[in-house]
C-alpha cells in the first residue's frame, strides 16, 4: 500500500508540531538547571540557553547552607513520609472495606463519600474548623486534613474489586479473620495500585505550598514550596531595586547573586520529583488508565 | 429478640473488621467534609468568633448582597468567568489535539520520548511553574520569549509580558496548557487505544484517507470520554484555577487577576471577614455545582450519557 504525498505532508508536519512542543516544555527546565549551575554575577550577561558559561556549584552551597532551607526541607519531607505511609494504610482499609458487595451500610459510605467530589463547604469553614481542632500552626495541619480523598478511595476500590475472590475465600474457610486476609492476600496482590496511590499522595504533599501559606505562621514549620514561593517574591522586589546583585556578600560568596539562588533553590525543589520521574511516569499512567475505566 | 435482629447482629459482627476498617474514615469525612457543611451556616450569619457558629446572631442575605453591591464584584466575575471560558475554549481542546497527533505517530520510541516530556510539568507545583514562567517572560537580558520574537524579527523592543495587565489571562492560559497537556492527553489516548483495529482495516478497504478515519472512526471512539471531561470542565467555571491565578498574580496586573477565590482568600483569610467570604465560597459553589448538573442534563436530552 502506497502512501500518498497528502499522508507523507501530514507525517513530517506531525512529527514537526511534536518536536516542537517536546522543545518548548523541556527547554525551560533545562535553562534553568543551566543559570542554576553558572556564576550569578555572568549570568547577569545574559546568553545563557544550553550550557553554563562559567561553571560553579557555589548557588547550591549557598541554599544549603542556610538554614530555613534545609528546615524546610526537613518538614515537606516529614509530611510526605508520614503523610503519604497514614493516608494510604487508611485509605486502602477503608477502600477494602468498601469494595465488599456483601457488606451492610456500604451504599450509605459511598454516598457519603461520593457527595464530596460534587460539594464541599469551601475554604472559610474549612478553616474554621481547622482552628476549632487546634492543628492551626501545628505540623498535623500538613497531614491530618488530607488524609482521605474521595477520588483516591474509588481507585483503591475499584482494584480491590477486580481481585479474584477465590484466594480470600479460600483463607476464610480455612478461617483466616478479614484483617489476615487483608494483610496476607490482599496487600501483596495489590502492588501496582499501592505505588501509584502513593506516588499521587507523595507528590500532592511535595507540591503543597497552600498549607504552608495559610495555615502555618511559625517559621520553624514553612515547608519548602512555600518557602520557594516567598523567595520568588522577595527577590522579584530586590532585583527590581538592587537590579540583581545580592544581598549575599555576607555570605563571603561574591558570584553568587540572589537570581543565581533564586534558580538553584527551584531546581533543589524539583530535584527529587525529577529523580522519582520513571517510577512515576510508570504508575500514575496506570492510575489514571484504571481511573477512566470506572470513574 | 427476635430472629431478624439476631441475624443483623451476627451480620455486624461477623464483619466486625471490615467495620472496624471503614469507621475512621467516615468519621473523618464526617468531620473534615460534613462539618464545614454545618459551617456554611456563617454566610447567613454575623459571624462571632466567640459565640461560634450555633450561637451567632442571623443575618439572612446580608452578606450576599453586600457581595453583590460590592465594586469589586463586576471585575471579579468577569475576570473568573472569561479566565474559564478561554481555558475551556483553548485548553480543552488542546490534550485531545495532542492526544490525535501522538495516536497518528507510527514510531513506538517516539511517542514514548514525546510522551514523557510532555507529561513532566504536571508533577511540579504551580510555584515552580510560575517561576519557570517568570524566567521565560522577563524583560531581562535572556528572556527567552523576547530574545526568541525579537531574533525572529516579531518585534524591536523586548515586551514587559508580566507587567501589562492586558496579557495577564492569555499567560495564564498558556501556562496552564503548558502545564497540563500531556497528562490530559493520556486519559484520550487510553480511550483511543480501545478503538477496534478492525474498523480502520475495514475504511482502508472502503478507500478512506486519514482526514475521514479521524472524523468517522477516531473522534467518535473517543466520544464519551470528550463529553465526559466537558462536563467536569464546566463544574469548574467558577474556579478558574486558584492555585495557578494566586502565584502567578503580582500587583501590576491585580485587576485582571481577581478572581472568586482569591476573593475569598484575601476578605477571609487575611482580613478575617469571615461571614462575606463564606458566603462568596458558597456562592461559587452553588452556582458551579448547578451548571455541572445543567450540563449534565443537556447532554443527556441529546441522547449521550452523563456522569450522573
Amino acid at each position: 500500500m502506497r502512501k500518498s504525498k497528502a499522508e507523507k505532508l501530514f507525517t513530517i508536519v506531525n512529527y514537526a508540531i511534536l518536536i516542537v512542543l517536546s522543545f518548548s516544555i523541556l527547554f525551560p527546565f533545562w535553562r534553568i538547571v543551566m543559570l542554576s549551575l553558572n556564576e550569578g554575577i555572568d549570568s547577569m550577561r545574559g546568553g545563557i540557553y544550553f550550557w553554563p558559561r562559567v561553571f560553579t556549584l557555589d548557588n547550591y552551597s549557598v541554599i544549603f547552607a542556610r538554614s530555613e532551607i534545609m528546615n524546610a526541607y526537613k518538614v515537606t519531607i516529614f509530611r510526605t513520609v508520614v503523610g503519604t505511609i497514614l493516608s494510604v494504610f487508611l485509605m486502602s482499609l477503608m477502600a477494602y472495606g468498601l469494595s465488599k458487595r456483601h457488606l451492610r451500610g456500604r451504599q450509605l459510605v459511598n454516598v457519603l463519600v461520593l457527595f464530596t467530589m460534587f460539594f464541599s463547604g469551601g475554604l472559610i469553614p474549612f478553616y474554621l474548623l481547622l482552628k476549632d481542632l487546634h492543628l492551626l500552626n501545628s505540623v498535623w495541619v500538613y497531614i491530618v486534613p488530607s488524609l482521605y480523598s474521595a477520588w483516591n478511595l474509588i481507585l483503591f476500590r475499584t482494584f480491590f474489586q477486580q481481585l479474584p475472590a477465590a484466594l480470600e475465600e479460600s483463607a476464610k474457610i480455612d478461617g483466616a479473620s478479614d484483617l489476615i486476609v487483608y494483610f496476607r492476600i490482599v496487600v501483596p496482590l495489590s502492588m501496582p495500585i499501592f505505588a501509584t496511590i502513593s506516588l499521587f499522595v507523595a507528590v500532592g504533599h511535595w507540591n503543597d505550598w497552600f498549607s504552608g501559606t495559610v495555615y502555618v505562621r511559625d517559621p520553624n514549620l514553612v515547608p519548602l514550596q512555600t518557602l520557594l514561593m516567598s523567595i520568588i517574591r522577595e527577590n522579584d522586589s530586590t532585583k527590581m531595586i538592587a537590579g540583581g546583585v545580592a544581598d549575599l556578600s555576607s555570605e563571603g560568596v561574591r558570584t553568587v547573586t540572589s537570581y543565581s539562588v533564586k534558580m538553584a533553590t527551584l531546581i533543589a525543589t524539583i530535584l527529587p520529583v525529577i529523580m522519582l520521574y520513571p517510577f512515576l511516569q510508570k504508575y500514575f499512567v496506570k492510575g489514571v488508565m484504571v481511573g477512566s475505566i470506572k470513574g | 429478640m427476635n430472629k431478624a435482629q439476631f441475624a443483623f447482629r451476627r451480620d455486624i459482627w461477623n464483619n466486625r473488621y471490615l467495620y472496624a476498617f471503614i469507621l475512621p474514615g467516615v468519621v473523618w469525612f464526617l468531620v473534615f467534609c460534613y462539618q464545614p457543611l454545618y459551617g456554611l451556616l456563617i454566610a447567613f450569619k454575623d459571624y462571632d468568633i466567640v459565640a461560634g457558629v450555633t450561637n451567632s446572631p442571623w443575618a439572612g442575605f446580608k452578606y450576599f448582597t453586600d457581595f453583590f453591591n460590592d465594586y469589586n464584584f463586576k471585575p471579579i466575575m468577569i475576570n473568573t468567568i472569561m479566565i474559564s471560558l478561554l481555558k475551556l475554549a483553548i485548553g480543552f481542546p488542546a490534550p485531545i489535539v495532542l492526544a490525535l497527533l501522538l495516536n497518528e505517530v507510527r514510531k513506538k520510541m517516539f511517542k514514548r520520548i514525546v510522551q514523557t516530556i510532555s507529561y513532566l510539568p504536571f508533577f511540579v507545583s504551580w510555584v515552580v511553574v510560575s517561576g519557570i514562567w517568570y524566567e521565560l517572560l522577563t524583560i531581562d537580558q535572556g528572556g527567552i520569549v523576547n530574545t526568541a520574537l525579537m531574533s525572529l524579527g516579531l518585534i524591536r523592543e523586548p515586551i514587559f509580558w508580566l507587567g501589562n495587565e492586558d496579557y495577564f489571562w492569555w499567560i495564564v492560559v498558556a501556562s496552564d496548557i503548558w502545564k497540563g497537556i500531556g497528562w490530559g492527553a493520556i486519559i484520550y489516548l487510553a480511550a483511543l487505544s480501545g478503538i477496534d483495529e478492525e474498523l480502520y482495516e475495514a475504511s482502508v478497504m472502503d478507500g478512506a484517507g486519514r482526514m475521514r478515519q479521524t472524523w468517522h472512526i477516531t473522534l467518535p471512539g473517543i466520544r464519551s470520554t470528550i463529553i465526559i471531561l466537558f462536563i467536569l470542565a464546566t463544574g469548574n467555571i467558577m474556579n478558574a484555577g486558584f492555585d495557578q491565578i494566586y502565584v502567578m498574580q503580582n500587583p501590576m496586573v491585580l485587576d485582571r487577576a481577581q478572581i472568586i477565590d482569591t476573593y475569598v482568600m484575601t476578605a477571609g483569610i487575611f482580613q478575617a471577614n469571615y461571614s462575606i467570604a463564606t458566603a462568596v465560597g458558597l456562592f461559587k459553589s452553588v452556582i458551579g455545582l448547578a451548571l455541572l448538573l445543567l450540563t449534565n442534563a443537556l447532554v443527556k436530552l441529546l441522547g449521550e450519557e452523563g456522569i450522573l
